[in-house]
């Protein structure tokens, strides 16, 4: 069987890239048409002016190499765990995470973490373990949780927010400054870039970007052709710097808690005060407003918090991709920030990861005329029969600005 | 002091909680404000007062260690008080690193 034969919804998968992303030994085709929500919003952003395409969604994995890996994330950090009533997602991606697990879950500080943590779920409730460790800042959800307290308090509002006039006109050829790191943000960076912003990426100088330490040329796609700024934000210098570039710039990305902003002197609402044409792109795990602004969370464990994972013939999850929810937020963020400068500005947008995802996640089912077609026993493609698109990453041959290249130079043209 | 993972404190003249992360590697007393912390069922003395050289005060969220004895205790309520071990003030943990691919 060809792809030409595949009725719609899963032919689509089976050239989105995502495919061979998901799954264990063989891949699995997930219920829904996640890929028809993900050209929908490739639609919405093309139509914003953003110069994008499918291959977004599977190019960190082409680029390291990875792989679907079943319960474990493409990138092995994060893991999908049965609990005495459903299952929970944990990233444990930083070594405080690992660190954090004997007071998460009461065991032995020499236990290996995940076996500990697997062996403690059964007994736990997935909100209770959940709200645990992110009380110890650890990314742990309930895999597709509903009617939760944050999705109470957030509602199905837009996420994009009027904070200040704006201007009559477009906003053309914007300054953005970005202080985002990893995939998300910078794929928003990226995507303005392409089209004209002038990208000027900020960094603290304790505590850079950490995709610098991965791959370098992840890394430069998503920044090359951008300025690099580096600024101390431990001293009052640095943060009054900070302070002036923000109130120089069209757009701000950013992807902190709202906790941290404060706590570096960041005022929203002053900003807007000072700039009524000011765009401000936030993402968060879970939104900047309601009970869990300040939760953590990454790409693997903010899609299966939304329900974005594949159910097994035996009722099990699968993740979807990899990281999914950073690529889906950062083209959703770069069509809400378009749309926001073409409209003259003055607007918050306002991206959580899990909401980017469960946009996804909402697709509808894939009729079982179709999946009878081409699923065979336990849920599971029949791929040996179809060929699967493996992901594959935009080129770019340009490198990313030596770190703090333009620092002098950015602070003596706006700071 | 029982200061096992997960145990939780709470300071004994402000509003500031604390969990442990991480045990100390000898007996200690961890302090908040310059008295040491309670445990959650403990009653609040009256009158005691945060001591004017341990008012830093400890901020939600944040990661303190005191490196001598590797006691690491997270702050789950910020307070006026500052913590304390045998005296020593705990420092704040540098930002967890992100991860290079998330």
């Amino acid at each position: 069987m060809s792809v030409a034969h595949l009725a719609p919804a899963s032919a689509r998968w089976a050239r989105s890239g995502l495919a061979l992303l998901t799954g264990d030994a063989t891949p699995a085709l997930p219920r829904r048409d996640h890929a028809g929500r993900i050209e929908a919003l490739l639609s919405a952003a093309r139509t914003a002016g953003a110069e994008v395409d499918m291959r977004l969604f599977g190019e960190r994995a082409a680029e390291l190499g990875l792989t679907r890996r079943g319960r474990t994330s493409a990138n092995g950090t994060a893991r999908l765990i049965e609990t005495a009533d459903g299952w929970l997602v944990a990233n444990l991606a930083r070594i405080d995470d690992l660190q954090a697990v004997p007071a998460w879950i009461g065991c032995g500080l020499g236990e290996e973490p995940w076996a500990a943590l697997q062996r403690a779920a059964r007994r736990r409730a997935a909100a209770d373990l959940a709200d645990a460790g992110q009380e110890l800042g650890v990314p742990a959800a309930v895999v597709g949780g509903r009617d939760d307290a944050q999705q109470r308090a957030r509602g199905e509002g837009s996420r994009v927010v009027r904070l200040a006039p704006g201007r009559g006109e477009a906003v053309r050829q914007p300054l953005v400054i970005d202080l985002s790191s990893l995939w998300a943000g910078p794929l928003c960076g990226q995507l303005l870039g392409l089209v004209g912003a002038r990208v000027v990426k900020v960094e603290s100088a304790g505590r850079p970007d950490a995709a610098r330490r991965g791959p370098r040329a992840f890394f430069d796609r998503l920044h090359a052709g951008h300025e690099s700024v580096v600024l101390d934000f431990a001293t009052p210098e640095g943060r009054g710097q900070l302070a002036r570039l923000i109130a120089r710039a069209d757009l701000v990305i950013e992807s902190s808690r709202p906790r941290a902003l404060e706590q570096l002197g960041v005022d929203l609402e002053a900003a807007f005060a000072a700039s009524p044409a000011l765009v401000w792109v936030s993402l968060t795990a879970y939104g900047r407003t309601g009970p869990w602004k300040n939760r953590v969370g990454f790409g693997d464990d903010a899609a299966a918090a939304a329900g974005l994972v594949a159910w097994d013939g035996s009722g099990r999850p699968m993740f979807v991709g990899d990281a999914l929810a950073d690529p889906i937020a950062g083209v959703m963020a770069a069509t809400g920030a378009l749309q926001a400068l073409a409209t003259g500005g003055g607007m918050l947008v306002d991206v959580a990861l899990r909401e980017a995802a469960a946009f996804v996640a909402a697709a509808d089912p894939i009729a079982e005329a179709e999946l009878g077609e081409v699923v065979g026993g336990e849920g599971r493609w029949r791929w040996n029969d179809t060929p699967l698109a493996a992901p594959q990453a935009r080129p770019e041959r340009r490198s990313a600005s030596v770190m703090g290249a333009h620092t002098a130079a950015i602070l003596a043209e706006f700071a | 002091m029982n200061l096992k993972p997960g145990s939780r404190w709470k300071s004994a003249v402000c509003a500031a909680e604390a969990v442990v992360v991480r045990p100390p590697n000898a007996e200690v007393v961890l302090a908040c404000g310059g008295v040491p912390m309670l445990g959650p069922a403990d009653e609040r003395p009256q009158g005691a007062t945060v001591a004017p050289d341990h008012a830093g005060g400890s901020l939600l969220g944040k990661r303190y260690i005191d490196a001598e004895t590797g006691l690491e205790a997270l702050c789950a309520k910020a307070g006026e008080g500052s913590l304390s071990v045998d005296g020593r003030p705990m420092v704040v943990k540098d930002a967890k690193k992100l991860p290079s691919s998330d």
